[in-house]
């Protein structure tokens, strides 16, 4: 492994820090929609099941507007 | 075919009880059962009803044609019946030395139901509180005695006991799904391992 100068340790740093900090405020922000969905799919695929239905997992993701790009 | 586009398919809902009967002295208040009948339905046919009677069939093959159902359903459902009726079931199949029931998704009507206090859990409550139209088949202490004895009146009786409590179960799931009464259905383990050779056992 090769040591490291001061110069080459903080600009790690900096880049590190800008990568941890836009991580956290989108992870963050996945844990409220997620807290909204997730119990709706739950509750959803519940129900079917109670129905007698093993339903398609992609129909419900798309009723519950969870898909590719949304 | 990835899971995310397998499409949808009907599930194969299986609705049972048991009738057993005290057999041996063991613990005080809690002698060893034995299986007196087995009925079951699937939940999508009412014609479906089978009801296999200790006296009409020896006990190993009414274990064996019930088996049979449960390997084929989905989910199995029942009141009470991870506590009482599935460990009895898998308790005879290992005196009778055939193969063991294996885990199985399960909704339970008095496992499974919301929380509450100070109100009865039992089947009948439910049908009467929930106003589910069956009748309950209801069974004097001398009509239990006479179905034990396995005569052929005690027979006719038991029978319409187990029968009309699968009806009225069949009935009672749906009224309390309806009510939003019941949790998701869970996996019942019933613990153990895999046999090496299941079928060397059996009597």
């Amino acid at each position: 492994m090769i040591q490291k100068d001061d110069i080459e340790l903080r600009h790690a740093a900096l880049i590190k820090a800008a990568k941890s900090a836009v991580r956290l405020r989108y992870s963050i922000a996945a844990d409220a929609e997620l807290n909204e969905v997730l119990p709706a799919l739950d509750r959803a695929f519940t129900a079917a099941i109670q129905r007698g239905e093993l339903p398609e997992v992609a129909a419900l993701l798309s009723e519950n507007n969870v898909a590719d790009g949304e | 075919m990835s899971v995310l586009s397998a499409p949808s398919r009907a599930l194969r809902i299986l609705d049972f009880d048991i009738e057993n009967r005290p057999l041996s002295y063991w613990v005080p208040d809690n002698p060893t059962a034995e299986i007196t009948a087995i009925a079951s339905c699937w939940a999508d046919d009412m014609n479906s009803m089978e009801v296999l009677l200790l006296g009409e069939v020896d006990g190993a093959e009414m274990l064996r044609r019930f088996v049979d159902r449960y390997n084929e359903a989905d989910i199995v459902t029942g009141h009470y019946i991870r506590k009482h009726d599935l460990p009895i079931l898998n308790g005879s199949l290992m005196e009778f030395g055939l193969p063991l029931l294996g885990p199985k998704m399960s909704c339970d009507t008095r496992l499974d139901m919301m929380k509450k206090a100070d109100l009865p859990a039992t089947q009948e409550f439910l049908i009467e509180t929930l106003g589910v139209p069956v009748p309950k088949v209801h069974m004097t202490q001398a009509d239990w005695r006479e179905a034990n004895r396995l005569t052929p009146e005690g027979l006719r009786k038991t029978k319409a006991r187990v029968a009309g409590d699968v009806l009225g179960h069949m009935l009672l799931r749906l009224a309390m799904v309806e009510r939003g009464m019941l949790r998701a259905p869970s996996v019942w383990r019933p613990g153990g391992g895999v046999a090496v050779d299941s079928a060397r056992h059996a009597r």
